[in-house]
This record gives C-alpha cells, sequence and structure tokens, in this order.
C-alpha cells in the first residue's frame, strides 16, 4: 500500500473555493511523470500517459465520492473517498505509468483541472493486454481532522 | 436605667457623598479599576493527511517452459538475460519439451539469469514465483554443486545485477537450501539465511517451489509447506509451524546486523553450474510469477 499524496495548492484550493469536492466531478489519470507535489496546481503541469489499449485521455471519472464526516468516535474527522476503480489493458499495453493522480474536473475552461493528490506505486508498471491496474480506496484518500 | 433608645420621627441626614451614575469597581486603596477583557486566539491544527490506497496488477504471468522454442538465451522478448543484458553474467536457455537450464557451467558467482521484463508483465513490490521443478532422476552433479534459483524484487542492467535469489542447491550428495541478497557487481552478495548441505531433501521432478516476498520478509514453500529459519538471525531451519519468515534485514547468525532492503524489482530464475554439473539435468518446467497485496 501506498501513501495519498495531497498536492500543496489543493489545501489552499479547500478554503478558497477552487474546488468543491461535494459537487465537481473527480477524475483519476495515470502518470510516469514523478508530480511537483509542492508546486504542481493543474493537471496540465502533471503529464498524462497517452491514450489507447483501454486508456481514455484524462483518465476516468471516479463513483461514489463522498466528503463526509467520519461515524463514530472522534468527531470532526472529514474523508474524502470513493469506490475501487481499475484500468484494464485490451488489445495492447498500457503504460509505462507509475503514478495515479487524483484531480477535480474544471467545470469551465478556467480555471484548469485542479490536482488534488497521488499515489505512487514505486515503479514503473506496464498493464499488459487482458491486465488490470486496482485501484482499492479502502478507507479514503485523504483525512481532514484535529482542531 | 440604661438601655436602648430609639428617636422616633427623626429624618435621616443627608448624605455627604454623590453616588455615581455609572458603576464603578473600586481597588482597595480607593482607585478604580478598568476592567479590559481580552480573548487570545491560537491556531488551530487541522492536519489533512494522506489515508493508504493500494495500487496492485491484477493478473499473472506463466510461462510453460518445455512449451517454449529452444534458445540460448531463452525468449529475449519475455526475460533480460544475465549475459546478453548483464554481461558479466550467463544466459538461461530454453529447451523445447524439456525445460529451462543454465547455458554454461560457471567458473565464479556468474550465474545464468533470466528475469522477467516489466514491459511483459510488471510486478508489485510485494511479489511470488512459483516454479516446478525439472530433474533427472538421481542425479546429482560430479564433484561441486549445481544450483537452480528463484529471484525475487531483481534487478537487472549493464554491470548490475541486484535483489534476492533462493537457492535450491545439489552437492554430489546432498541437498540445501538458502537465501542470498545480490549487491550488485559480480561476487557481491550477502548471506541471509543459509542453512547447510542437508538442509532439505533432494527436489525431484514435479516439485513445486514457491518464494514469496513482502515488506521486509520471505517466505519459502517446498510442495505448500512452508520452510524456514527457527531463530534469531535466520538461524536454523525448520518446516511447517515451527518455520519462521525470513527477515532480509538479517544476516545469516548476525543479530547485530540491521541490512537495507531492495524494495522493488521483477522476478525471475538463475542457475549455478559449476564445473561437473550437466546443465540440462535440473531446472525448472515452469512458472508462474503475480503480485501480492
Amino acid at each position: 500500500m501506498a501513501t495519498f499524496q495531497v498536492f500543496a495548492f489543493f489545501k489552499g484550493a479547500l478554503g478558497d473555493g477552487s474546488v468543491d469536492l461535494d459537487t465537481q466531478a473527480i477524475w483519476a489519470y495515470l502518470s510516469n511523470s514523478q508530480p511537483d507535489k509542492d508546486n504542481a496546481k493543474y493537471k496540465s503541469q502533471v503529464t498524462e500517459i497517452g491514450a489507447g489499449n483501454g486508456y481514455t485521455a484524462g483518465g476516468q471519472a471516479l463513483t461514489s465520492v463522498t466528503w463526509t464526516q467520519q461515524a463514530g468516535s472522534p468527531q470532526g474527522i472529514w474523508v474524502f473517498d470513493s469506490a475501487d476503480f481499475s484500468w484494464t489493458a485490451s488489445g495492447g499495453s498500457i503504460g509505462p505509468a507509475q503514478y495515479v493522480v487524483v484531480y477535480a474536473k474544471s467545470v469551465s475552461l478556467s480555471p484548469s483541472d485542479f490536482l488534488i493528490g497521488y499515489v505512487d506505486y514505486g515503479t514503473p508498471f506496464t498493464i499488459t493486454d487482458g491486465n488490470s491496474l486496482n485501484v482499492t480506496v479502502s478507507n479514503g484518500f485523504f483525512e481532514l481532522s484535529g482542531g | 436605667m440604661g438601655g436602648l433608645r430609639i428617636r422616633l420621627g427623626a429624618a435621616p441626614p443627608p448624605s455627604p457623598i454623590a453616588l455615581p451614575i455609572s458603576r464603578q469597581l473600586v481597588g482597595v486603596n480607593g482607585r478604580p479599576i478598568t476592567a479590559a477583557r481580552t480573548l487570545a486566539v491560537a491556531r488551530a491544527t487541522t492536519p489533512l493527511v494522506g489515508r493508504a490506497v493500494t495500487l496492485a496488477l491484477s493478473g499473472t504471468f506463466t510461462e510453460d517452459f518445455t512449451a517454449v522454442a529452444s534458445a540460448n538465451p531463452v525468449d529475449t522478448n519475455t526475460w533480460l538475460a544475465g549475459g546478453s543484458t548483464g554481461g558479466s553474467w550467463n544466459n538461461c536457455r530454453s529447451i523445447n519439451g524439456s525445460g529451462l537450464f543454465g547455458s554454461a557451467n560457471v567458473t565464479t558467482t556468474d550465474d545464468c539469469l533470466a528475469v522477467l521484463k516489466s514491459s511483459v508483465q510488471a510486478m508489485g513490490n510485494n511479489q511470488y514465483v512459483e516454479a516446478v521443478i525439472q530433474r533427472t532422476t538421481n542425479y546429482f552433479p560430479t564433484g561441486n554443486n549445481h544450483e537452480v534459483e528463484v529471484l525475487t524484487r531483481f534487478n537487472l542492467s549493464s554491470g548490475d545485477a541486484h535483489g534476492y535469489e533462493c537457492i535450491f542447491g545439489l552437492t554430489p550428495t546432498q541437498a540445501y537450501i538458502a537465501f542470498v541478497k545480490w549487491l550488485g557487481s559480480l561476487g557481491s552478495y550477502q548471506a541471509i539465511w543459509d542453512p547447510g548441505a542437508g538442509s532439505i531433501t533432494p527436489l525431484v521432478t514435479g516439485d513445486i517451489v514457491r518464494v514469496e516476498i513482502s515488506g521486509n520478509a520471505a517466505k519459502v514453500y517446498i510442495n505448500s509447506v512452508k520452510v524456514g529459519p527457527t531463530g534469531a538471525a535466520n538461524s536454523g531451519i525448520g518446516t511447517g509451524g515451527s518455520a519462521n519468515d525470513i527477515d532480509l534485514t538479517k544476516l545469516y547468525l548476525d543479530n547485530q546486523s540491521n541490512l537495507s532492503v531492495w524494495s522493488s524489482g521483477q522476478p525471475g530464475h538463475g542457475f549455478w553450474p559449476q564445473s561437473g554439473a550437466t546443465l540440462t539435468s535440473y531446472g525448472f518446467k515452469s512458472t508462474t510469477m503475480g503480485s501480492l497485496p
């Protein structure tokens, strides 16, 4: 398992309204470029892999996205979550890639798609024909707590 | 007679002090006190913390070496070769109808190597190899040793071979198991578990060996029975419930050691047929490799 890395600018976006986790479409895409966690702000700043063989440009929309307060004690822990998702190669390979990058889809041309965070596989991988990359979000992407 | 005297009908005297219009606090010395209230705001800490997300490649890679075309090195579309890729080591060869074997008798630690290309099937950092043994009946090498090897988290490039090797070896009379960390350059390695000659029963054709590596530990199974060390610093050898995981942070019998752990790489196979070993008498019929959670 790898820890979801949150982009620095996204923390600001939560406060100034650039990203609304309740209403915006949340997407994920594959990249083979090391994301600049401290300085990257928009999707265009972390290169996406090429489309084809089961991979669509832009990645895929995540489903069952929630931004909710975690049940139980202690109170005040908010969790950003989605359903598990995957990419399956068909007719050829997908990749190489190393990172799954999550972003908030822009509702207009400006501002651009806002980066939220990413997961590092640890080494470049290729999804070969008929195989899949399975992303299991068993406990959410991140939490906001404390206070 | 003295006593209480009450003056009836007398008016009270006028007060000599004018009462203030507003309420005023007075200190013990008679000076007024100004009641100022302050509220200092300390910054709240609300950490935004990433949670664990699992990325896992599905699918396994399986190769029936008996069905692969005879080649030396074995299919280079699938495998990186010790000689062709690494330069300092030897290749593995496939013999159609028989299996995968070393291609040459080694002279030093120039093992015969075949590492699965990540472009064919990239494996997660936690991975396994399960392979079927091919051994000529009652074969033992003459004079020296002959090893078949399972490689995990292995990386092979020109002049560099590093990762982990699990050995299933034969002496001229016995069998042994060992687990070794390869450090990179030719001849550079460390023994992590080395219980010695006679530590296992000689394997025969059809036996299944399985090696799992996960985090800082490895597990070895022979025909689904776990085989592993029993004591600190990977000492001893046991089977089933008495077998521990192999601790990748320890040198064999050195509890003070604290080895770094190779975290990634691909699975593969290798051979170490010394002089006197018959190359095609000890190898693998097939292999299955995959990722672990």
